[in-house]
């Protein structure tokens, strides 16, 4: 089966993929990239096949056109990828970062965030010297 | 005026999302629609140019209210 199709004289260009390998977010996001260089329309099934309708808006190489489409296919479906590996220890740090003075509400961090601290930098102000130490010295 | 029937993928576009650009586009246009995935336009300008820019419309609407 045919998965592209040109009209160098329309300047139109149908692709059809397959939604296993470039999900629905990854479509959509690659046509938001397109929509100032060309008409596009979405038809298919999202379950079974998506068919994407450009037509380029100035009569642009159409071929250049499709090969650019299928490079930003493939760039926002590492982005995703990438996104959903490190989606774990983004949510970690940024519990973390948000959390950081009040460990009951973030016990798993610290068990993944044990360290060695044998200088006492990481114990707060107040419970090393006691909450009213300016207050003590004078 | 010409007629031409634009068809709309329920599964792609969000109706709230085409229904907002119907209203957008009044002015441009005077609309029918049909059912879920059809609708009828009516205009002195270039229907092909309306309709394309029309479906565009639709997406980066989506897009700005991350309706997807």
């Amino acid at each position: 089966m045919e998965k592209v199709k040109i009209d160098e004289e329309k300047g139109e260009i149908e692709i059809k993929l397959d939604p296993k390998l470039y999900s629905l977010d990854v479509i959509y996001s690659t046509a938001y990239v397109f929509l100032d260089k060309a008409y596009i329309k979405l038809d298919g099934n999202p379950e079974q096949e998506v068919i994407v309708q450009l037509k380029t808006k100035n009569k642009d190489n159409t071929e250049k056109l499709k090969n650019d489409f299928y490079n930003e296919l493939l760039n926002y479906a590492f982005y995703k990828r990438q996104t959903e590996k490190t989606g774990d220890i983004r949510k970690i740090i940024l519990q973390k970062v948000l959390f950081t003075n009040d460990n009951n509400i973030c016990e798993e961090c610290d068990e993944e965030f044990e360290f060695d601290d044998p200088e006492g930098i990481a114990t707060p102000w107040e419970e090393k010297y006691g909450k009213d130490t300016d207050k003590n010295k004078s | 005026m010409e007629k031409i029937q634009i068809k709309i993928n329920p599964k792609f576009y969000k109706k709230e999302a085409v229904e907002e650009s119907l209203k957008a586009f009044s002015d441009n246009f005077d609309y029918k629609i049909i059912d879920d995935s059809l609708i009828e336009i009516e205009s002195e300008d270039d229907l092909e140019t309306v309709k394309n820019e029309f479906y565009n419309y639709v997406l980066a609407l989506m897009k700005n209210k991350s309706m997807v």
